[in-house]
């Protein structure tokens, strides 16, 4: 056990995929938890063998080591980037550059899909799940999508306040899937959400089969930019978000809600193409 | 997102009574169920119905309504300094451990309520001895206490430590999964280490003791008051732990397999 244990940090050195932090527990560990409910017979078995834990318990992996040396290159992002206009994902950023998660995707399913999983050390499928489990789910958190500075002030700038205090806009969103459903366990989360009907989850799993990837994914890109823009408007600078109204607080879970469902489907689809027999 | 994380695991210690977090104490005692023989499970069922969130506190619940018939100090297990049980003065986890076992093992001769009660007092020490934190042994002075340790950011940023808690830092680990659902711990850790059941439950209770009293002191012979803890080490402190969850599992279910016949 102790060598596998190992060898993840070892392996985890040689990885290409990048970035860390995103969703907090409920977000994290939930995405990973429907998406483990949607995977085929086939993709579940394999994800099992190769992990030996289910995917909730690799969710938060890379936020949670993100400090040993060998994860530096993975340390930062876990997020994507638009163009200056704020409407398009920049592809031209999008690969090995540290946070652009969606590049890492791209990479990740190259290296996995195909069948090519197969001419891997088993290690090395381990740790490129690990970090799919974590950054599939990470960039769809609305506040992963960066705009230019220009469309909207940094989180650590945007003026957001917590009982008249600053309070982070990017922290408040990673925690929105958990907001006041104080002691809500992932079976709970699941059970609440989870009410997606087989004609739109196809619409959201979709992508993969395209030649040019890049190309084939931008309906996903498309999707967090609207998501971005969507958190902003609905906490615009000098909310208070202890004072969220009825209507806000029910804006913040729809869309918390709505993005870890894509997620975990999204999550579900890749690792179910990856591993179709 | 760090901070959100971190003070997520380690300042939901004070909402957690136990030896790990609550989900993550009724995820030991259902993996244990899946391993219990069908007699004993059927009499875990008969006093303790199918859920076991509220059995997992019971002890912490009695302390903290002030109805208990204990110290604190039945949460601790003393060792000497070659893990052998110490015969100290009152109750400890493993002298209690065992007059629990006498009365599950009697039960006929004893009423529903006493029953139960012993049942959850297996339960709530099976997992509190397999907590290192719960492990005081005689010649290492700091295992006496909730001393303070430096535990690392970051390897390779400007170099920052934060101060935890001995006990704290144990019981805080599973919080990083505390919104797993008990079948879900239960899940994961049969998964994990399921095909391992027969080599991780073999032994008696007092060489259990031993054994967890010996991984402790490898522990507490490199944190100690004020020493700074590698993340690395504290890596695999992680998976040390989670493999103790299991440990506690496994070996309570062998427990009340050879208990209840």
């Amino acid at each position: 056990m102790k060598k596998i244990q190992l060898s993840i940090l070892t392996i985890v050195a040689l990885c290409s995929v990048q970035s860390a932090a995103a969703w907090g527990g409920v977000g994290h560990h939930s995405a990973a938890y429907i998406a483990e409910q949607h995977l085929t017979p086939e993709a579940k078995e394999k994800c099992r063998y190769y992990l030996k834990h289910t995917l909730s318990y690799y969710a938060m992996w890379m936020d949670r080591w993100r400090g040993i040396k060998e994860f530096e290159a993975i340390n930062n992002g876990h997020s994507i980037r638009t163009t200056d206009n704020g409407r398009k994902l920049s592809w031209a950023e999008g690969y090995n550059v540290k946070g652009r998660a969606m590049g890492h995707l791209v990479n990740a399913y190259k290296e996995l899909g195909n069948g090519n999983y197969k001419n891997l050390p088993d290690s090395v499928v381990r740790q490129r799940l690990i970090n799919m489990v974590h950054y599939v789910a990470d960039m769809h958190c609305p506040s992963h999508c960066g705009f230019p500075e220009h469309i909207y002030p940094l989180s650590s700038k945007y003026n957001l306040k917590r009982n008249g205090k600053f309070a982070n806009f990017h922290s408040f969103w990673d925690g929105s899937p958990g907001y006041k459903r104080k002691g809500i366990t992932v079976k709970k989360y699941h059970e609440m959400i989870d009410k997606v009907s087989p004609k739109e989850a196809k619409k959201w799993q979709t992508g993969l089969e395209h030649k040019n990837l890049e190309k084939g994914l931008e309906g996903w890109a498309k999707v967090f930019i609207k998501h971005g823009h969507e958190a902003y408007a609905i906490l615009p600078e000098g909310t208070d978000i202890a004072h969220l109204t009825k209507e806000q607080q029910e804006a913040v879970h729809d869309l918390a809600d709505r993005s870890i469902l894509v997620a975990a489907y999204r999550l579900a689809y890749v690792l179910n193409t990856i591993f179709k027999e | 997102m760090k901070k959100i994380f971190l003070s997520a695991i380690f300042a939901m210690v004070a909402l957690s009574a136990g030896a790990w977090c609550k989900t993550g104490n009724a995820g030991v005692v259902v993996l244990a169920t899946k391993h219990l023989t069908p007699k004993a499970l059927s009499v875990v069922e008969q006093y303790l119905g199918t859920t076991y969130e509220d059995d997992c506190d019971y002890l912490y619940l009695l302390q903290r309504k002030k109805k208990a018939d204990f110290t604190k100090e039945i949460h601790y297990l003393h060792l000497d300094k070659d893990f052998q049980p110490l015969n100290v003065e009152g109750d400890d986890a493993l002298k209690a451990l065992e007059k629990a076992l006498e009365v599950v093992r009697t039960r006929d001769a004893h009423s529903a309520a006493e029953v139960k009660k012993a049942l959850r007092t297996v339960i709530n020490l099976m997992l509190d001895i397999h907590n290192y934190s719960n492990i005081r042994i005689e010649n290492i002075p700091h295992s006496h206490s909730n001393f303070t340790f430096k535990r690392q950011v970051s390897e390779y940023k400007t170099t920052t430590y934060k101060n935890y808690k001995w006990a704290n830092y144990w019981t805080g680990l599973s919080n990083s999964l505390a919104v797993f659902h008990a079948d879900l711990w239960a899940e994961d850790m049969e998964l994990h280490h399921g095909a391992k059941f027969a080599e991780m439950s073999k032994g008696t209770l007092r060489e259990w003791v031993s054994d967890n009293g010996a991984k402790a002191a490898k522990h507490l012979a490199y944190v100690y008051p004020d020493s700074v803890i590698t993340l690395r080490d504290c890596l695999m402190m992680d998976f040390e732990n989670y493999d103790m969850m299991t440990y506690a599992g496994f070996r309570l279910a062998a427990l009340l397999n050879q208990t209840i016949r």
